[in-house]
């Protein structure tokens, strides 16, 4: 051999030893998911199970309902529901993801090494959840299929529909089991999770619900109501202890988070940066959002349903009411609720701005009902922030409860009680009490009165909080609507033969009163908001059909009656 | 270098031979033995070769050389025949002094003519010995005829006789003939074989015309290469040399169309936008999904791939059936496409120069309509629904259709700039006997249709091979890309190429928004329509978003011939890539202003800034840096052998592989930097609350050995095996390793005697049939054998945002891979003399246990997010073939032509389908990719026609219109009858594919001195589109939205028989349906390359080898177009495809 080969035998033996060193077999092909987190690891540790909690909140709690009032007389929208052009397929609403992940919580949270008392809090939590996912299901389509533990593939996954009345029952019991597990309330770095009090007046909501002619439409069940009040009662009852109460002013109640806000039963939170909705640009004019637009647009007869200061409607000819200058002497509700044309609205922290809706008046779309709505919105964001807004959603006010049981306790004929719950109401929104104390409510209401009196209070107080088409549906209250189409105002700027500039350079000097000569310069024209169909809700919207797509997967689904090939009867 | 020495002891030459043959082929001329003459490249006593050889024949000997040169030997078979038992010491010699050694005391003779050695006869003076035969004397002489040089060698037989003779070392011959009417036969290995009748005559001189098909052509395959001749599976390759002069930011662009069985297509046009690759018929669930890439025997992906310039590449090779991609095991599935990049040639350094630029232009922009139809339109949609419309905020007054008549702004128009392409690469080769070297750059500049995209390519590599010793050699690989791409950051883009919501707002934005108003000398953008500006993005003031990726790879290899067995060679390979990828977003507010309003009803927009309303657009404000780093190795082992006993010619390979990824990425943003033009993270904002972080890591490893065996006899019967034996981490430690083989088998008929005597038209014949067996990988990335949580964002509560955990995929233990398996049949053939070359190909493939989550056959009240299950099964099937048709009618003149075929199609045999589904909704049975939608009827142009129809009718809910679409009532929810409502259930499959089954390309071409012409068109046809209109018809913000220009002609009262409906978004006008579905089939010049090579004199006062200009044209025009309105290849509202002009210079030193 020369020296050549041998350098060539030492260059491989080099390169194979070297390559030895790189070679590690056993590890090759074992790599780990490093982003995976074992699912062992979740159920010893309360930080990642509380985690997994916090994920199912952030999934499943509600957000602002941007645009849900347009199913109902608030504003206008609600599209194929409003107009009966509804499919089979359109109301597909399905979270049977989230229930398996609160059902894996609930039947695995005890195989770690959490305490008894870790795991209360966390079941807790998990059944007001479901309980949430359920009725949200059952308030759609009726009874739905029960699952109440965490299926395997081996388990007979066809299952079908559990009556109405089952679904109800479970819904309670889980309430209850919350209720049982859950504390009052919970220290200021974890305000915001749902309190044994958050439950009771859920399991309120859900029986007044129930109570109701959407699941009841003749109201020949018996005890519902009493029901429905004693959990009310009971809500109410222990809010209160735990501190629970109306805000003193109903317009700021939204800009007050945490445990500050007495009012927050049940809240959704917000925070820039971090979690944040869009509900502000939505809302607001598009000169003073961007991204979004045209939500909540109050209809003429949400402006008309608010009494004036002095409680009395505005039909009433001693209401004071002056129809050239609707914005007089409103209920302080009114305010809080409607910005209309020649509103002081100090968008975007524009001091002195004033609010116009006339035609022409914006440069950017406008408002289709003449009016916009201001609840919840908060005026110093900027247009930029609207869209990253952090107010918190309230999903029940502590108003609700008292408006709950106010209803509920008519219904089983205590109508004092009734009087009480509305005058609570009115007092803090700032009406006149009145010298009969009434707040301007018609003394000695029959149930039937007072039924509409507190669905009036209802719509008024709960505007805009998706409240109204919950009730509206509830009492099955769309027939008085239908082959109707709901109004707004068209504004024409008439002064100053329609010159834009010119009037508002007027308005600029001060040389234009509006509360005294509104017509002078504006003809508001009542318009059709409904403008290619009238409304036709059908009845079998009460009870939604469930989408071709799951009856497509399980022969064992039935359909809502009511719909093509419904044989699901909704109601028992 | 000095050459090692034989171990003494060894017989320097054994040469045993056989004479007694020999003489009677000797024909009786004289000659010298010529000397190697230099053509382009060196001389025989240039090229050192390494040959041993025991009892072997002579055609082992040139098959050696040939191997280790870049020579080819050309020989009449009957003259070596008799040279089978022939020794030779390993030793390093020249060519020159190995044929020497070997051919002393032979007749046989040789000459150097460029790359071929031709052996020929060294004939006699014995003519005059033999008894004169009665008849015709013909001489004459025959020449090369691209060269235009005397041939020696050549064969003359007189047909139907044994009669013959050769040509001597002039190219002169004599023949006696018996009869005058004789015919003669010309042969000569690597010609194409020429009878000549002698019609009386006595001088017959001939040209013979060299057999272009590229007889010795190389085919690379999985772990190997073999040649043309012996491939016996669904193999199609292409030499990059035919694309080098196509400017594209990504090799995949040019190789659209070139090879059957090779999809490719590119859906938009901004430089560096990745295409879709795919290889046949896709036959699993999902979008399909790209074959496996490797280069230079490393496993790379699309992206590496796609970094590759056409100049650095030798040879791409698409590995289409199972048999050749088995190889590759369970990620061969999809196809295999192998490319091979250039190596140095011996010789002195040549160096090669292309320079490009080109000016591009969209193919096709669609139309939208003018301010003035657009206003008309929007009109007379608002008078069909809105009784009220003359108070209709967006119903237009006469005086401003008056304005939009004369008035207007057009965004495409004013920022659509033409593209620009600039590339320039170098590259040199050269090499020495030991050594030799390769070594490129390139860059690639291409900018976008409008301003602030521009994408740029540097690739560098270097390739060094040395041969140590006689048995070992090296060789090191090192290359390295840069891609540098700009754009405009647009957020909602989701940093898509295709931008097509940022190119939609630039598309369909209305013409009667100025973008623009100059008030006292300075331009404002406005803000009166829509709150944002394409202007203000596309001229760069909201920020960009700039990426740079770096990537390294380094292949060290040496090789080592075990001196103690013969044939075999052990290699190791050791290769090394890295990744860089650094990306940096900034995005900026900006201001709008909001100008006066004009026309009766505020529509058109005044020249009076209202600066109390100037507002700020934020789509956020941030600068953001990211950055991720992907490293990865793959080392192999390789036992190659490879040696002839006698007719049996066996090859085998033997590998080890292993490999192990590891990404890690991070990134970072900053909110509210100080001033948009200090772009840096560090001066964000100081407020912690602002930062943003977050970063992953991953890693893969994967262990492989594989194998192939390939043997055949005589050159006629071909067998081949292979396997791969598979370990994936994507499986459970228990069910972790799989095995893929394959086999094939082929027949070369044109080597078996009866064919080679009697049928002359088909020089080359053979058949093949391969099975392979391939798998595919779960996707995704994520282990799906064990159940694990993940990571998510929380609710907030009151100490801010939590942590959340969410459930990952419910587990399935039992994953395992897609088996696919592959039949191919092929037919491989050369005609007439070699100028028509066929090549077909038929498969059929069964993929099952195919992957995917059951979320149709399991009810959807489980909840689980389902993990992929291996159940499914489909099949696919379809032909290629490859048509080419080359000839040199003369030294100055040469055409080619090819055709190539394609098509494929599949069916779902079982795939995840709901069970309790109507007959019409099932798809087992069918193929993927069919277009599901309603059949139109017509527009409702008459009230009659709206009272034909039953009361209570619905269009998807809606109420029935004048103006809208109808459609067929099929059937209702539950019943198979028509039910009076428009729905769902009314929808069928209304075309059959949305993905070509069939592709084809044309190549033509011709030469002519030095002018070259070269013309590829491309088609894909048979499937549909359908048409995207949704949102982008009529207005529904005032005059923010324009629409396409086909809507002009829309139903109105005036206008019942419009082509297209009242409104897009009215009943079921803008569903998908048989209305809005397009037949996407095109033919589109794809490429034409026009070049004309300066004349040798010219340049060889410069000393230039060679100087070429050249024009080079892409997708010039469409043929076939059915659709008009927008590109066929492209979307209407993404980004277009390009049109190129280019015009360049091939330098070659």
């Amino acid at each position: 051999m020369n020296v050549t080969k041998y350098k060539a035998v030492a260059l491989i033996s080099l390169v194979l030893l070297g390559t030895a060193a790189i070679i590690s077999c056993e590890d090759l092909l074992d790599k780990d998911d490093l982003t995976a987190i074992p699912e062992v690891a979740v159920w010893n540790d309360v930080n990642l199970a509380t985690a997994y909690l916090n994920k199912l909140y952030a999934d499943i709690m509600p957000g602002w309902p941007v645009n849900a009032s347009g199913e109902s007389d608030e504003t206008w929208g609600g599209g194929n529901v409003m107009y009966g052009q509804l499919t089979a397929n359109s109301i597909d609403y399905w979270p049977y993801n989230n229930i398996r992940s609160i059902n894996l919580l609930l039947s695995d949270v005890g195989k770690g090494s959490l305490t008894t008392a870790e795991q209360d809090l966390l079941k807790g939590q998990a059944l007001f959840l479901r309980a949430w996912q359920y009725f949200q299901l059952v308030s759609r389509y009726g009874g739905v299929p029960l699952i109440l533990s965490p299926q395997a593939l081996t388990d007979d996954l066809e299952v079908s529909r559990n009556k109405t009345s089952e679904c109800i029952a479970q819904i309670i019991k889980d309430l209850d089991d919350a209720a049982a597990l859950l504390p009052d309330s919970w220290g200021s770095e974890n305000a915001g999770r749902i309190t044994m009090g958050a439950a009771l007046a859920f399991k309120g909501r859900v029986l007044l619900h129930y109570a109701s002619e959407q699941f009841d439409p003749n109201q020949s069940a018996s005890g519902r109501w009493q029901n429905a009040y004693d959990a009310n009662k009971a809500a109410k009852d222990a809010l209160t202890a735990a501190g629970k109460s109306l805000m003193p002013d109903f317009k700021t109640l939204w800009f007050i988070e945490g445990n500050a806000n007495t009012e927050a039963v049940l809240v959704t939170r917000y925070i820039n940066p971090g979690r944040t909705h869009n509900r502000d640009a939505c809302v607001r004019p598009l000169d003073e959002a961007q991204n979004c637009t045209g939500a909540d647009q109050p209809s003429l007869a949400m402006v008309e349903a608010f009494p004036m200061k002095n409680g009395l409607p505005i039909t009433d000819p001693a209401s004071g009411y002056d129809p050239d200058a609707y914005w007089l002497n409103r209920d302080p509700r009114f305010d809080a609720t409607i910005a209309y044309n020649g509103n002081l609205w100090q968008l975007s922290g524009k001091s002195g701005r004033t609010q116009w809706t006339f035609l022409g008046s914006q440069q950017t779309g406008g408002t289709g009902t003449g009016f916009y709505c201001r609840k919840g919105i908060n005026e110093s964001y900027k247009p930029n922030e609207t869209e990253i807004s952090g107010t918190d959603w309230i999903e029940i006010r502590f108003a609700e409860v008292l408006l709950n049981l106010a209803e509920a306790a008519n219904e089983i004929g205590n109508i004092t009680e009734a009087y009480d719950e509305l005058k609570a109401i009115r007092q803090r929104a700032g009406i006149d009490v009145g010298g009969n104390g009434l707040y301007g409510l018609k003394a000695g209401m029959a149930k039937a009165e007072m039924r509409d009196a507190v669905l009036l209070e209802r719509r008024i107080e709960l505007a805009f909080e998706s409240k109204r088409p919950q009730d509206m549906r509830r009492r099955r209250l769309y027939n008085a609507l239908n082959g109707t189409k709901r109004k707004g105002y068209t504004v024409h700027l008439v002064g100053f033969g329609g010159d834009k500039t010119q009037f508002l350079d007027a308005y600029e000097a001060g040389s234009v009163n509006l509360n005294t000569s509104y017509t002078t310069y504006f003809n508001d024209v009542i318009t059709d908001l409904d403008v290619l169909n009238a409304i036709n809700y059908r009845p079998e919207y009460y009870f939604y059909a469930i989408p071709a797509t799951h009856l497509e997967k399980n022969k064992n689904l039935a359909q809502t009656s009511g719909w093509d090939g419904g044989t699901f009867d909704p109601l028992q | 270098m000095k050459l090692c020495l034989p171990k003494p002891g060894w017989p320097k030459l054994i040469f045993l031979m056989r004479v007694s043959l020999l003489n009677l082929i000797i024909a009786l001329c004289t000659m010298q033995v010529l000397m190697a003459r230099h053509a382009a490249g060196q001389g025989l006593d240039d090229i050192n070769v390494t040959v041993e050889l025991k009892n072997e024949d002579i055609k082992t000997l040139f098959r050696k050389i040939e191997k280790q040169s870049r020579l080819r030997f050309a020989y009449d078979p009957t003259l070596v025949r008799p040279y089978t038992d022939i020794s030779l010491p390993r030793e390093t010699r020249s060519i020159k002094a190995t044929l020497d050694l070997v051919l002393e005391g032979t007749p046989l003779r040789y000459r150097q003519v460029d790359n071929s050695v031709i052996i020929y006869i060294e004939l006699g003076e014995k003519i005059s010995d033999v008894e004169p035969i009665q008849g015709v004397l013909v001489t004459g002489t025959v020449k090369e005829a691209s060269t235009q040089e005397l041939l020696p060698g050549v064969n003359i037989i007189q047909k139907g006789t044994t009669q013959g003779t050769t040509t001597d070392a002039d190219g002169k011959y004599s023949l006696l003939v018996a009869e005058d009417d004789a015919i003669l036969v010309f042969s000569f290995i690597g010609y194409i074989t020429q009878e000549v009748a002698l019609n009386g005559r006595s001088v017959i001189d001939v040209v013979l015309t060299p057999d272009i098909k590229t007889l010795e052509e190389v085919v690379v395959v999985g772990y190997g290469s073999t040649r043309k001749e012996n491939v016996l599976q669904g193999v199609s390759s292409i030499k990059a040399e035919k694309v080098a002069e196509i400017p594209a930011a990504n090799l995949a662009q040019t190789l659209a169309g070139r090879m059957p069985g090779l999809f490719i297509t590119q859906s938009g046009g901004k430089p560096g936008r990745a295409s879709v690759i795919r290889v046949r018929a896709y036959d699993g669930f999902g979008s399909s999904q790209p074959p496996l890439f490797v280069i230079d025997g490393v496993i790379v992906d699309q992206f590496a791939f796609d970094a590759l310039d056409a100049t650095e590449v030798d040879n791409v090779s698409v590995l289409k059936d199972g048999a050749s991609s088995a190889i590759y095991g369970v990620r061969g599935a999809n196809g295999v496409i192998v490319v091979t990049t250039k190596r140095g040639k011996k010789g002195p350094p040549q160096i090669n120069y292309i320079s490009s630029y080109s000016i591009d232009e969209a193919t096709k922009v669609p139309e939208t309509l003018s301010a003035y139809d657009e206003a008309v339109f929007i009109n007379d949609y608002l008078k069909q629904t809105d009784p009220n419309y003359q108070n209709n905020a967006a119903f237009f007054a006469d005086d401003e259709l008056e304005y939009w008549k004369t008035n207007e702004t057009s965004l495409i128009d004013k920022y659509f700039i033409r593209p620009t392409q600039l590339r320039n690469t170098l590259n040199i080769s050269g090499g020495g006997d030991r050594i030799n070297y390769f070594v490129s750059a390139s860059h690639y500049k291409g900018t976008g249709s409008f301003n602030n995209v521009e994408y740029q390519k540097f690739n560098f590599r270097s390739k060094v091979e040395a041969q140590i010793t006689d048995d070992l050699s090296v060789s090191v690989n090192l290359s390295s890309d840069v891609r540098n791409d700009e754009k405009p950051f647009w957020r909602w883009d989701a940093d898509s190429d295709d931008f097509t919501d940022f190119y939609n707002g630039l598309l369909t934005r209305g013409k009667m928004a100025p973008d623009y108003i100059n008030v006292d000398g300075k331009d404002y953008p406005v803000g009166n329509l829509m709150k944002w500006h394409p202007g203000e993005v596309v001229n760069g003031n909201t920020g960009y978003n700039r990426k740079k990726w770096t990537d390294y790879q380094a292949i060290f290899e040496v090789a080592y011939n075990v001196p103690f067995v013969k044939g075999m060679e052990l290699r190791a390979k050791y290769a090394k890539y890295s990744r860089h990828d650094f990306r940096k977003e900034l995005n900026l507010p900006y201001k709008l202003y909001t100008f006066n309003t004009l026309g009766s009803k505020n529509h058109i927009v005044g020249d009076q800034i209202d600066f109390s309303r100037t507002f700020e657009r934020n789509d956020g404000n941030w600068a953001k840096a990211s950055y991720s780093s992907n490293d990865f190795y793959q080392l192999n082992f390789f036992v190659n052998y490879d040696r002839s006993f006698g007719q049996h010619n066996v090859s085998a390979v033997a590998v080890y592989e292993q490999s192990e990824t590891h990404n890690h990425n991070f990134s970072a943003r900053n909110q509210f930097i100080l001033s948009p033009a200090l772009d840096q993270l560090s001066l964000g904002s100081s407020d912690s609350k602002n930062d943003f972080t977050t970063g992953e890591e991953f890693e893969d490893g994967r262990l492989s050995a594989l194998g192939r065996v390939s043997y055949n006899y005589a050159n006629q019967y071909f067998l081949e095996a292979a396997f791969r034996y598979e370990g994936s981490r994507y499986f459970i430690p228990s069910n972790r390793y799989a095995f893929f083989p394959s086999i094939s088998a082929g027949w070369r008929i044109s080597e078996a005697g009866f064919f080679k005597d009697n049928i002359k038209f088909i020089n080359d014949l053979k058949i093949r049939g391969s099975l392979g067996f391939t798998g595919e990988e779960p996707g995704g990335g994520q282990i799906q054998w064990s159940q694990s949580f993940r990571k998510a964002t929380g609710a907030v509560f009151g100490g801010g945002t939590t942590d959340g955990i969410t459930v990952g995929t419910l587990p399935n233990p039992d994953i395992t891979w897609a088996k696919k398996r592959s039949f191919d049949l092929g037919l491989d053939a050369a005609l007439l003399n070699n100028r028509l070359t066929l090549s077909v190909d038929v498969f059929k493939n069964r993929r099952k246990d195919i992957l995917g989550a059951r979320t149709q056959s399991i009810p959807s009240t489980f909840g689980a997010s389902l993990p992929a299950v291996n159940y499914g099964i489909v099949e696919s099937e379809g032909i290629e073939f490859d048509l080419g048709y080359r000839t040199r009618p003369s030294k100055e003149v040469s055409f080619f032509s090819s055709f190539n075929f394609g098509y494929a199609t599949n069916k779902q045999v079982l795939i995840d389908q709901a069970s309790n589904i109507r007959p019409y909704q099932n798809q087992i049975g069918y193929n993927t990719g069919r277009i599901f939608g309603l059949i139109a009827t017509d527009i409702i142009r008459t009230q009659a026609d709206l009272d034909k129809l039953p009361s209570g009718y619905t269009i998807n809910g809606a109420t029935p219109r004048l103006g809208m679409l109808n459609f067929k009532d099929i059937r209702g929810a539950t019943s198979d009858e028509p039910d009076g409502k428009i729905d769902g259930n009314d929808q069928e499959f209304i075309a059959k594919y949305s993905f070509p089954p069939i592709t084809y390309g044309l190549t033509v071409g011709a030469t002519w001195r030095g002018l070259s012409v070269d013309v590829f068109f491309q088609g894909l046809s048979k499937f549909y589109k359908a048409r995207d209109v949704r949102g982008h018809s009529a207005q529904e913000r005032e005059q923010e939205a324009g629409s396409f220009a086909f809507w002009k002609d829309h139903w109105s009262p005036e206008n019942p028989n419009a082509k297209y409906p009242i409104y897009a978004n009215l009943g079921g006008n803008s569903a998908v349906s048989t209305f809005w579905l397009d037949n996407a089939s095109f033919i589109r010049l794809k490429n034409l390359n026009i070049g004309y090579a300066l004349p040798d004199k010219l340049i060889q006062k410069i000393k230039f080898q060679g100087v070429k200009l050249f024009f080079n044209g892409s997708n010039l025009f469409l043929l076939k177009d059915k659709i008009k309105w927008y590109d066929p290849e492209g979307n209407i509202k993404a980004y277009p495809i390009n049109r190129s002009y280019t015009i360049g210079l091939n330098v070659t030193l």
